[in-house]
């Protein structure tokens, strides 16, 4: 199996299961794979956005409103989060 | 013998000759065919004007012979197989694309055919090991019965008395010599078919590549349970892989719940908000802050269970995903197994771990619609899929059985506590290896 990264214990262990077919992994792992943050990413969104979450769209930030599945992102709001995480526009 | 097949085309006014052993050059096969054809030619003359109403064309001493150029069997035991292949799958124009590796399996689909069409007075449970309809155990021992007949050598034949023994009672095959079908002839029960596997006789991973996975009938064991071909597995809805359609919008919310005005604005926020039910029935808030996710998300932090128990729920909700686990053959359990069900954290704080109240919470534990018993008959083998960095670059005397070894025992245990559980404890005796955890947790 492919490697980990430090304390990336959970989050191998979670992709494994999404991709373990019970016969064979059905997409590619790499040792110390530079996609663990893109899992990560996935796995915090599907968290964030539960349907079980009790806490309401409009109780939660402005900001990450318009990440919510069922909202288009425009390019304004896009500008705003990256501005705001300090990344290059 | 060779396969024979002669078909007489009346709307295409020709004699097609399939052949899976001569080819279109060698006397020997056009010999035989061309006596059947006039034979054929002769006897329809002589009956279709008897006939009533009379065969037409009334004559078919015009017609050619065709040779179909086809690929050709091994050996020459395989004839009786190519032939009803040739007779089920041409349609007058089209073979299908099948070759002597095909046969194998050809062999077992059809048996399975004659064995369901209840024609045939045959004993179905002990053929395989199941009632018509119910999941076939795919003990490679069942059907032995089916080996390619070229296995066996001409000087060394094999004597069952009768049936039981033959299904009991897997004879020792001779290795097959021919090197040009050592694949090709083989019945492929024993062959895992999707896996790569690199050789490489100079590493110490690979004589010990077989302990990785155990049998799960016996903890003790380290022989890696048998595996069963794709192609005979129990239908199982397909994983395709997939890519996240909100992976920019996943990006970004990590991103910005990690930078710096994430974590000061968001740090004793209530982002999620859940309801869980634990093992007494009681209800308990889950509440994550901001710093909740930090810690679970940022940079070499640990994904603790509780996340990850809300990864597989939301998988399971997902219209996209969750298709893998509808057809209830596929369980994936919540971490919450090891905390709710086996009571590992009451165990710790003292407190005695009460069989009835797992077995009917496990029941709940389990999603609707999976179904673990299905799971577990689809294969028996527990694969251990484990991402920690075994050295084996290094020096140390360290197998890697050895370095899994641990988890590799856990994870028997956990199985042999849930199929347990399972099945409502229906077993005579509480199993021995489960001691492994419960030792010095006496029983309520």
């Amino acid at each position: 199996m492919a490697r980990q990264g430090v304390n990336e214990c959970g989050v191998y262990a979670l992709k494994f299961a999404d991709i373990f077919d019970g016969d064979k992994c059905v997409e590619q792992i790499l040792h110390y794979d530079e996609r663990s943050k893109d899992w990560k990413a996935e796995f915090m969104y599907r968290v964030f956005f539960h349907q079980d979450n009790k806490v309401l769209l409009d109780d939660i930030s402005e900001e990450i409103q318009c990440l919510s599945p069922h909202i288009s992102l425009l390019p304004k709001e896009e500008e705003l989060l990256l501005l705001l995480t300090g990344k290059q526009i | 013998m060779g396969i024979g097949l002669l078909l007489l085309l009346i709307l295409e006014e020709c004699s097609q000759y399939i052949d899976s052993l001569y080819n279109q050059a060698q006397h020997a096969g056009w010999a035989i065919f061309r006596r059947m054809v006039e034979n054929i030619k002769k006897l329809w003359t002589d009956l279709s004007t008897d006939m009533d109403p009379p065969l037409m064309p009334l004559s078919i001493d015009h017609f050619p012979t065709n040779y179909m150029n086809t690929v050709k069997q091994v050996g020459t035991r395989a004839c009786g197989w190519f032939m009803l292949t040739s007779i089920m799958s041409w349609d007058g124009k089209c073979l299908m694309d099948f070759s002597m590796k095909d046969i194998p399996n050809i062999k077992k689909t059809m048996l399975y055919c004659w064995a369901m069409s209840g024609k045939f007075k045959i004993d179905f449970v002990k053929m395989f090991g199941c009632f018509p309809g119910d999941p076939i155990p795919m003990d490679p021992d069942y059907f032995v019965i089916l080996e390619s007949q070229d296995f066996i050598s001409q000087d060394k034949s094999i004597i069952i008395s009768s049936q039981e023994n033959f299904m009991h009672v897997k004879p020792q095959l001779p290795v097959f010599e021919n090197a040009g079908n050592d694949s090709s002839g083989t019945d492929d029960f024993e062959v895992p078919t999707t896996r790569s596997r690199k050789k490489r006789v100079d590493s110490p991973a690979i004589k010990k590549k077989n302990t990785t996975g155990v049998s799960s009938d016996n903890i003790i064991s380290v022989k890696r349970a048998s595996k069963r071909a794709k192609k005979w597995s129990l239908p199982v809805e397909p994983l395709n892989p997939g890519k996240f359609i909100h992976l920019h919008k996943a990006r970004l919310l990590m991103n910005f719940i990690l930078s710096k005005h994430g974590r000061e604005k968001f740090s004793e926020e209530t982002l999620c908000e859940f309801d869980r039910t634990d093992i007494t029935g009681a209800k308990i808030p889950i509440i994550l802050t901001g710093k909740d996710f930090v810690r679970n998300f940022d940079y070499c932090n640990q994904l603790e269970g509780e996340m990850m128990h809300y990864v597989i729920s939301q998988w399971k909700s997902d219209p996209l995903k969750n298709v893998v686990f509808a057809s209830g053959s596929r369980v994936l359990l919540s971490p919450y197994f090891v905390s709710d069900i086996l009571g590992m954290d009451n165990m710790k704080s003292g407190q005695k771990f009460n069989l009835d109240l797992a077995i009917v919470n496990f029941h709940k534990f389990v999603m609707p619609g999976e179904d673990l018993l299905k799971a577990k008959l689809h294969r028996n083998v527990i694969d251990v899929l484990d991402s920690k960095d075994w050295p084996r670059q290094s020096k140390s005397e360290t197998t890697r059985s050895e370095f899994h070894g641990d988890d590799i025992k856990e994870i028997e245990v956990y199985t042999s506590v849930a199929s347990y559980l399972w099945q409502g404890g229906v077993q005579e005796e509480w199993p021995e290896q489960l001691d492994y955890y419960f030792k010095g947790a006496a029983l309520l």
